[in-house]
């Protein structure tokens, strides 16, 4: 099986580990292709070989989804592919390949004076990695989604061949909206080899407003109804012994974030507070624990709270987002399937994170399946119809 | 379809509870023969007027039984055919669906069935504080649904985005008949994007039947800035400047002085300067303060831009009249000709002069005359036609200048559409952006939603030897300098 990925690549760059897992499967070879072209014949030999492959950036979001639905893997590295960074500080877009470091992108960007989304993840993360698994963070709003962001991709495809969706330009409704279906797929439909994203000027301010409430539903209380008025840019409450702690993130001109954060309860507090709940939500939970998130609407998030905490104990809850809708709650791997109990119950999203190298899941880590499913299946199958893209991974087991 | 079936599929179709009205007159047809872009027409078989989605599934299902095609419509303001029926199809039209059914000012959500009319959900909910952000320039007659199928934009796209992102949850009619929903009216993903990949799918992957779509608060303060030059070259490094320094206005629009010509002598008449080249409309909005010091920012930059004169809007009536005149330009210029082609194309931002004055000589080179209205901020072009389509000449020079628009823009590093869509009008040219590796993904997600390709079909994505066809590089003329 290897001599076929050798024969791509070069023997330098194939390894065969002797006790190496990957989402529950052994690696049976580590393959390392030089550029784009040989990642996609790499894909090419999978399918032809029905071998299972799962694309590997950073590694740092390697324990989303399901455990793969096969006993034995490729993990097809990106390293190699990590030399073109095209940042068009005019045009306000930058060009990446997949394997670039979020790390070296946040450096080359704000050099130019700009930020992106994608400098907010992790620095050890890759481009590709990131827009596979489209992470929720702490600053996830409606309006500020990392898929939004992203102008156009390269994705090798299971077929061998490399296809092109979107352009370089920052408005474009040119055929189907190809970049959306692929960002946050978990590489089940392709392996994204480039990517061109937008950028944005740093803003001029950014604060951080702290304030604590005796209880979550006091801090939501409050929250609610300052929020109208001040409108902060993303907002987390988080809960630990000592009570619950709202941080408030406002950004932009200078003289609107004062008046912005005058209107919310609290002082001022260092950008380090929330630096460290995204740095918090990017690593895996521990081993034998799970990170599970409920999402609703932005009014549900109180009654998501006292649900999510009926089933697994007050001491669960973590951090809830009242702008976002969301509630995040950590509990043993075995106390996962109460969670997805919960939203089920109540029309909620669920999403569970699992310690890498965690064994099979005690339930679906997407939660239920959505009413769209087949059709869902419909689009894997022809995508990938030897079913060898990271399968079993995604919703409902695609 | 058997000879008896067109009659018997009306009959049938007449008989499904909530349709309203079906079609069946050559002079009722007539109406639907074309959207907006009457380059293209094809009469249909019948127009069918449904009001629940129910109705619209039985629809389909009779359609599926009967062999025959059929194609979604809104207001059929459409630009590019994406609402054309290909002969002897079955037109689906949602007009009538025009309930809104739903307004959630807590989590700032509506939803509406896909016949309401873009104006009309920002109406429903401005007691509340809040709008409905994507304003296409038809937005008083122009539908949701339609919205939805063309991923439509508008003037305030620079800031708040096409309509894709203001979608949180679709049902839509899949072409099997079944109703599903696609997204979550909570914006939270589950799966697949699917509900991105409707979203701009012009009709041809099912028909939406309630759209879930986010509201936005009322910003506290809008300001207007229209700022005058003496050529279209200044305007454009006038947007590059604002772009540079990190504003990013609601709006950033500029016009050219045939443009300016057709508004100052209609009854759209805003008081655009008539001796300028181009005029700058910006609008800035948001917290007081900060509108407020972008304004003077934007107006700094102009002043050193070379701008002839720099007008802030003093008040709401001077503003509204600034903007009827962008509105109105596409009305206005109904004054010149019986007809207008309204070409639809994004180049990267800094080429725009480059890209404006190559389109202007390849026209004037065929004798024609555009009036150029740009979505500057964002590099989208309305290069504008007025012609006559009773003269067989004028259609064809008219197509030959659409297409060299077409290959000036990609060529530029551009893209076919930015805010029209696809259709039958550039179908067979989305192979100067893409090759065949490209577009099979596309086939593929088409197939999963329509294997039997009866929904809207012949739009978008073109036949392999089409593409062939008209691949610049196949038929030797790929290098278009400008």
């Amino acid at each position: 099986m290897g001599d076929a990925f050798e024969a791509i690549v070069g023997a330098a760059h194939v390894e065969r580990p002797a006790a190496l897992c990957l989402a529950g499967a052994r690696v049976a070879a580590v393959v390392r292709p030089a550029d784009a072209p040989e990642l996609a014949a790499c894909l090419r030999a999978s399918s032809e070989l029905g071998m299972a492959i799962v694309a590997y950036g950073g590694g740092t979001r390697q324990h989303f989804g399901n455990p793969l639905d096969a006993r034995e893997c490729v993990r097809l590295e990106l390293g190699r592919i990590a030399a073109h960074i095209d940042v068009d500080a005019d045009e306000g877009i930058a060009t990446l390949d997949a394997g670039v470091r979020i790390g070296a992108l946040a450096a080359r960007v704000a050099a130019c004076g700009k930020t992106s989304l994608l400098a907010d993840l992790g620095p050890a993360g890759t481009v590709g990695g990131a827009l596979a698994a489209d992470p929720f963070g702490p600053d996830w709003t409606l309006d500020q989604r990392l898929r939004n962001e992203v102008l156009g991709v390269e994705i090798a495809l299971a077929n061998g061949e490399l296809a092109s969706a979107g352009g370089r330009v920052v408005k474009n409704v040119t055929g189907f909206d190809l970049v959306r279906l692929y960002c946050g797929s978990l590489g089940t439909l392709g392996v994204l080899t480039r990517a061109t994203v937008r950028l944005r000027a740093v803003p001029e301010c950014e604060r951080i407003v702290a304030a604590r409430f005796p209880s979550l539903d006091a801090g939501i209380e409050a929250f609610a109804r300052a929020a109208l008025s001040a409108r902060p840019a993303a907002a987390a409450l988080r809960l630990d012994r000592s009570g619950v702690e709202l941080l408030c993130r406002f950004s932009g001109d200078e003289k609107a974030v004062e008046l912005q954060a005058a209107r919310m309860p609290g002082v001022s507090a260092p950008l380090e507070s929330w630096l460290r709940l995204r740095a918090e939500l990017a690593s895996p939970p521990a081993v034998g624990r799970a990170r599970a998130r409920l999402s609703a609407r932005p009014s549900d998030v109180a009654v998501l709270c006292r649900a999510a905490a009926e089933a697994a104990g007050e001491n669960a809850l973590r951090v809830v987002f009242p702008l976002a809708g969301a509630v995040v709650a950590e509990v043993d791997d075995a106390e996962l399937p109460r969670l997805a109990t919960v939203a089920a119950d109540l029309d909620a999203l669920l999403f569970a994170e699992r310690a890498p190298g965690a064994g099979p899941s005690p339930c679906d880590v997407f939660g239920s399946p959505p009413s769209s499913l087949e059709l869902m299946r419909a689009v894997k199958a022809r995508f990938d119809p030897r079913r060898v893209l990271a399968p079993g991974r995604f919703v409902g087991g695609i | 379809m058997a000879p008896s079936g067109p009659r018997e599929l009306a009959k049938r179709l007449r008989a499904i509870p909530d349709v309203a009205e079906v079609l069946t007159r050559p002079g009722e047809l007539f109406s639907y023969e074309s959207d907006g872009l009457t380059l293209e027409r094809g009469m249909p078989l019948c127009v069918a007027f449904p009001t629940t989605s129910e109705a619209v599934a039985a629809i389909v299902r009779a359609c599926n039984e009967a062999g025959a095609p059929y194609v979604p419509r809104g207001a059929g303001t459409g630009l590019s055919g994406g609402a054309t029926p290909v002969a002897g199809s079955v037109v689906i039209e949602c007009a009538r669906m025009d309930r809104v059914l739903e307004i959630d000012a807590t989590n700032r959500t509506a939803t509406v069935q896909p016949g309401v009319i873009n104006e009309h959900l920002s109406h429903a909910v401005r007691a509340l504080g809040l709008f409905y952000a994507p304003d296409p320039s038809s937005q008083s007659a122009c539908t949701i649904g339609g919205n939805v199928a063309e991923n439509s934009g508008g003037p305030h796209t620079l800031k708040y985005g096409t309509t894709s992102p203001h979608v949180l949850e679709l049902e839509v009619v899949l072409p099997d008949a079944s109703i599903v929903r696609l997204g979550r009216r909570d914006g939270h993903e589950h799966g697949y994007d699917l509900r991105g990949v409707f979203v701009g799918s012009e009709g041809t992957l099912g028909i939406v039947c309630a759209a879930t779509v986010r509201l936005v608060p009322i910003p506290e303060a809008v300001c207007t800035v229209l700022a005058s030059f003496a050529s279209l070259r200044d305007a454009c490094a006038a947007v590059s400047a604002i772009i540079a320094r990190g504003i990013v206005p609601a709006a950033l629009e500029l016009l050219d002085d045939r443009t300016i010509e057709a508004v100052e002598a209609s009854v759209y008449a805003a008081g655009y300067p008539r001796n300028a080249r181009a005029v700058l409309l910006v609008e800035l909005d948001g917290i007081a303060v900060a509108a407020e010091r972008e304004r003077d920012r934007i107006c700094e930059i102009c002043s050193a831009g070379k701008a002839i004169e720099v007008r802030v809007a003093r008040d709401e009536a001077e503003r509204l009249a600034l903007w009827r005149g962008r509105k109105g330009a596409f009305g206005a210029m109904g004054r010149l000709a019986p007809d207008l082609y309204v070409h639809d194309a994004v180049v990267p931002r800094t080429k725009l002069p480059d890209v404006v004055d190559a389109i202007n000589r390849v026209a004037e080179a065929r004798g024609i005359r555009i009036a150029n209205i740009l979505h500057a901020g964002d590099g989208n072009l309305h290069p504008n036609i007025s012609f006559d389509r009773r003269d067989p000449e004028q259609l064809r020079a008219i197509r030959e200048v659409g297409e060299a628009i077409l290959r000036i823009c990609v060529d530029a590093g551009g893209v076919l559409s930015g805010e029209h869509g696809i259709g039958l009008e550039k179908r067979d040219y989305m192979c100067l952006m893409f090759s065949e590796a490209d577009l099979a993904p596309m086939r593929w997600l088409h197939d999963a939603f329509d294997p039997e390709d009866r929904c809207n079909p012949g739009k978008l994505i073109p036949a392999p030897r089409a593409c062939a066809e008209s691949n610049p590089r196949h038929r030797g003329y790929g290098n278009v300098s400008f």
